[in-house]
């Protein structure tokens, strides 16, 4: 985990263009520019260790650890960078050696398929994340749900198109893929909301009888008193102190229910973490000489 | 959909809408070709003035004849809508090629808009099934909610605006590290610093997270810790994302404590009452419970909804008819957390009133309470304890340290009682009748020059430090001008009595001290002056000494600490406070001057000798006879045993002495109050006699607790 923390941190200041080093071992200095000197509450250097044991001694030194609060504030500036990417596979479609047909080099294009990560965030009294990933399928275009994360291996994939191929700017297609795929997400997750939320709902009932019984038997008492505060002298002046407790005790059962809701209210979220536009290169061919000239489409392998 | 869709251009799937009519408000069109059903409107020009949104992609919400919501997400740029369920609506209200249909503005605040077929056939929906199915979409299940940046994702790949997979990847990872936790671990644990994790604080904190629901009372005895098991919640909660507005309300007598140790133990900086401009515009807040309840702001806290509030020493809140208890009983808050040892002091009432708050009716209600678990014989003892065991469990947690198997180290005391040298005592004696003489000529209006109350009290407790210090600060005095006047004389001949003290008595003691002990020792004063003083006679005699003192930056004091640790024998320092820093590497502490204040002793005591510390620890005082520091001494020590005292039991004690002045306050008037030696002598005999009332009824509440929460 310190590592993957390191690692992350490292690229972001690089992504910054915040210059770091290693000045010491396992201590690092980044010059940080006066703009963002608030964000890290630091001046012109920010001294920081991944390393625990030398936070502890060196108490001055910011320490960047999983659960450290930097760290969690670097994880929510870069969350709330949208980022999206569009990769090449590298190769062109393979046509069998003996196979006889050509491609047409007219017809070759990018065929671009999206893949999209969500983070579904279900807070109730207890918060639970859950990471999602919504893919295209290149074969058919469906959309297909799993629960991690989708990753690329960057090995078969270029960042920059091949000019010779033809490649189309995304179009409202991909508007609704994304809307698809919320959909699906929708579905995915609805039976663990009803979950959740059927557990919220017995707890605030349970929390809200208890309260109700309480605020009834309360009541119960101050009307009690209140029948037998009419032999007293001063009876009038005594019911409208009565009658002012049991108003008290109704304006406390509304804010407490509104409390109660409150804290037992399920609320989701679902937030696009990034998105990956994979193209992968497809072209029509010819069919061998002597059949009729038919477009057959070729996938990649 | 297939890669040939794709390839086809906007012209070729669906020919610009036609116009049938247009008003400010709304447009009517006829409907061509596929794309609608297929969940795409091509807007013309007309249409688009319809949307008047700054945003390049806005999501948009539809609702038709059917009450029935569809969102669209509407690319300002291009001209499009795109929407998932213009399908089910077209087959629900059987659409066909050319029918007319309308779009009226609802509210563009809100961004919703009316969808009417104008010649169609309306179906009402009375499906139940399919209601369900309507049900759960984002479009109907209002607890759904999209992030807005889902936007600005959507945005970036329309136009084209893309990112090195590296940085996506990057994002990616943060969100995997920031989700991939395992939920039965404590991730505030991973950031803390001097917090040993001691099991009980571990269980307190889970306890209170995943059964308790976070509201609970913590009721551990003390000295285990009942703060950092606070912080220990309080910073999982910030972490987990589940806390965001956090209020503590805490004595004004702890409020640096609890601001210190947050800020070191937990790296959490709460701001106090005289920090914050505005209670609104604050998440973490710490202030006392009269500062909260002030006029001032009593309605500004009771308006805002906190995630988390922390009450500590909540046996304050034992009465249910106080303000405190209505105070903080009307704010509003999702957790909360009551910190007390003594959850009960004089009547089993008082806990039902603390648990009132956390949960109203746990307990049913006070008449009920009454019949089930009070004897008539003791208001502090309860029948059917079992079942009152069993219910308090659900909200109380209650360690004992006998329970806890920590090993608590003997504290032993050593009071060297000293007599000063002639021209020491000399000194003293001159300045304590110079501040009683002109403790009644402060400054007025009319005399603006005088000494003012807080100087003469320093000088007072210079004295009781050090010569050294005191010529110091007579010296500065002197310099500045400002007594010429009135009290050059004066001042001058203390002065000048002051440098001729030739040898510290006190001084020649600690010498004598330190080369007895082979060990390292941290040696505390008060003042400056003093410390040079002592690190000059140390280092002559060849010791090598750290120098800790607050004008060091926070470099330094780290540095100094290793070298302590690591190198040097002696530290001498003029600060008690926390500073969260461990020191319990050193077993030897001498104060060499007393603070009036008792908090301060505690808090220098507490740097060595609490939680984690496994050897037994010596104290050394050094008293000169018959000085005010001598009266203090003596109070402290015979009449409340300060220096047996467990960390934190003190401010127990003095909140029983049901006094709004502080001890060091009552102290400071004796002094300068009393007209002559024996007036002050009696005075501190009668605050001694309040103390060990104080501390009798301390012993009865531990007592008392003891039999309720674990007697049979």
């Amino acid at each position: 985990m310190e590592n993957d923390i390191q690692q992350v941190v490292l690229s972001y200041f690089n992504m910054q263009g915040i210059k770091c080093k290693e000045s010491e071992e396992n201590i690092w200095i980044a010059q940080i520019p006066e703009k963002d000197q608030s964000f890290y509450n630091c001046g012109e250097t920010l001294r920081f260790t991944f390393n625990r044991e030398k936070a502890e001694i060196y108490r001055d030194i910011e320490l960047i650890s999983e659960g450290s609060f930097l760290f969690r504030k670097i994880i929510e500036k870069l969350g709330s960078t949208p980022k999206v990417s569009r990769v090449f596979f590298g190769q062109q479609p393979l046509i069998p050696e003996d196979s006889g047909i050509k491609p047409i080099a007219e017809k070759m294009h990018y065929k671009t398929t999206v893949a999209f990560n969500f983070k579904v965030t279900i807070d109730c009294d207890q918060k639970n994340d859950k990471l999602y990933s919504v893919v295209e399928d290149n074969k058919d275009s469906s959309l297909k749900i799993d629960n991690k994360l989708f990753t690329l291996d960057l090995e078969n994939y270029t960042e920059t198109p091949d000019p010779r191929i033809k490649l189309d700017e995304p179009g409202p297609e991909i508007l609704k893929k994304y809307l698809q795929a919320c959909q699906m997400l929708e579905s995915s997750i609805q039976d663990d909301v009803e979950k959740y939320r059927k557990i919220a709902k017995e707890k605030c009932r349970e929390d809200m009888k208890v309260f109700d019984d309480y605020l009834n038997e309360q009541k119960a008492e101050l009307l009690q008193k209140k029948e037998n505060v009419s032999f007293h002298l001063y009876f009038f002046q005594k019911e409208e102190e009565i009658d002012k407790l049991i108003n008290n005790l109704e304006e406390e059962r509304k804010r407490k229910i509104n409390e109660l809701e409150e804290k037992y209210k399920v609320k989701v979220n679902i937030s696009l973490i990034n998105a990956v536009i994979v193209c992968v290169p497809e072209s029509g061919v010819s069919k061998p000489s002597g059949s009729s000239a038919k477009i057959v489409k070729l996938k990649e392998n | 959909m297939n890669s040939s869709s794709l390839l086809k251009t906007r012209a070729e799937k669906a020919p610009l809408i036609k116009c049938e009519s247009h008003s400010e408000g709304s447009f009517s069109f006829l409907i061509k070709g596929k794309a609608f059903q297929q969940g795409y409107l091509f807007m013309n020009p007309q249409m688009k003035a319809l949307f008047p949104y700054k945003g390049e992609l806005v999501s948009i919400t539809f609702i038709d004849d059917n009450e029935v919501t569809h969102t669209a997400i509407y690319q300002k740029m291009r001209g499009y809508m795109v929407c998932l369920t213009f399908g089910e609506w077209w087959e629900r209200n059987h659409v066909k090629e050319g029918d007319s249909v309308t779009i009226e503005v609802v509210d563009l605040a809100t961004k919703t808009y009316r969808l009417k077929l104008n010649n169609g056939k309306t179906e009402v929906v009375d499906d139940a099934e399919e209601e369900v199915e309507f049900k759960f979409s984002s479009n109907i299940d209002s607890a759904i909610t999209y992030d807005e940046r889902n936007l600005s994702v959507l945005r970036s790949i329309v136009n084209c605006d893309f990112s090195p997979y590296s940085e996506t990847r990057l994002v990616q990872k943060c969100h995997e590290l920031g989700t991939g936790t395992n939920s039965n671990e404590l991730l505030a644990l991973k950031s803390c610093f001097g917090v040993s994790a001691y099991e009980h604080q571990l269980n307190t904190a889970h306890a209170v997270i995943e059964k308790l629901n976070g509201r609970a009372l913590l009721a551990d005895e003390v000295g285990l810790g009942k703060t950092i098991e606070a912080g220990l919640i309080l910073k999982e909660y910030l972490l987990r994302g589940m806390v965001k507005r956090v209020l503590i309300l805490t004595p004004a007598s702890l409020i640096t404590q609890w601001q210190e140790e947050l800020k070191t133990k937990f790296g959490l900086n709460f701001k106090n009452h005289q920090e914050i401009t505005d209670w609104e515009g604050s998440d973490l807040v710490i202030a006392s419970l009269d500062t909260a309840k002030s006029q001032k702001n009593q309605s500004n806290v009771q308006k805002i909804k906190y995630d988390l509030l922390i009450v500590d020493e909540a046996h304050k809140l034992k009465n249910k008819k106080t303000k405190n208890w209505q105070f903080v009983n009307s704010i509003n808050t999702k957790y909360l957390l009551m910190l007390t040892a003594t959850p009960i002091q004089n009547d089993m009432i008082e806990l039902f009133n603390l648990i009132s708050i956390l949960k109203p009716g746990h307990l049913s209600t006070v008449q009920k309470f009454k019949d089930d678990f009070l004897t008539e014989r003791d208001k502090r003892l309860p029948k059917n304890s079992v079942k009152l065991r069993e219910m308090l469990s659900e909200i109380m947690i209650r360690h004992r340290r006998a329970d806890t198997l920590i090993k608590f180290p003997q504290r032993f005391v050593h009071t060297y009682s000293i007599d000063l040298n002639d021209d020491e005592a000399a000194l003293y004696r001159e300045l304590t009748d110079f501040i009683r003489k002109k403790y009644f000529t402060l400054p007025t209006h009319k005399n603006p020059r005088g000494i003012n109350r807080l100087t003469l009290i320093l000088l007072q407790k210079l004295m009781g430090s050090s010569a050294y210090a005191l010529t110091k600060a007579l010296e500065k005095m002197i310099a500045s001008n400002f007594y010429k006047d009135d009290f050059d004389e004066s001042l001058q001949k203390l002065l000048e009595m002051a440098r001729n003290v030739k040898h510290s008595k006190k001084g020649q003691v600690l010498m004598e001290i330190i080369k007895n002990v082979k060990e390292k020792v941290i040696i505390f004063t008060q003042f400056r002056g003093t410390q040079d003083y002592i690190v000059k006679n140390l280092e002559k005699e060849g010791y090598s000494v750290a120098v800790f003192n607050g004008q060091m930056s926070q470099a330094e004091k780290d540095k100094c600490i290793e070298e302590f640790r690591n190198n040097k024998q002696i530290l001498v320092s003029t600060e008690s406070g926390g500073e969260g820093r461990n020191l319990q590497f050193c077993k030897f502490l001498v104060n060499f001057d007393l603070p009036w204040n008792p908090m301060r002793i505690e808090q220098r005591i507490g740097r060595i000798h609490r939680l984690g510390q496994n050897d037994d620890v010596h104290i050394i005082n050094l008293s000169a006879k018959d000085t005010i520091e001598s009266y203090v001494l003596e109070l402290l020590d015979k009449k409340i045993n300060l220096f047996r005292l467990i960390i934190g039991e003190l401010e127990m004690i003095l909140g029983n002495m049901q006094s709004k002045r502080t001890l060091e306050q009552i102290i400071i008037d004796i002094v300068t109050m009393s007209p002559n030696q024996d007036a002050m002598k009696r005075k501190f005999m009668t605050l001694g006699n309040k103390l060990e009332k104080a501390l009798q009824t301390h012993n009865e509440i531990t007592k008392a607790q003891e039999e309720i929460f674990n007697g049979e």
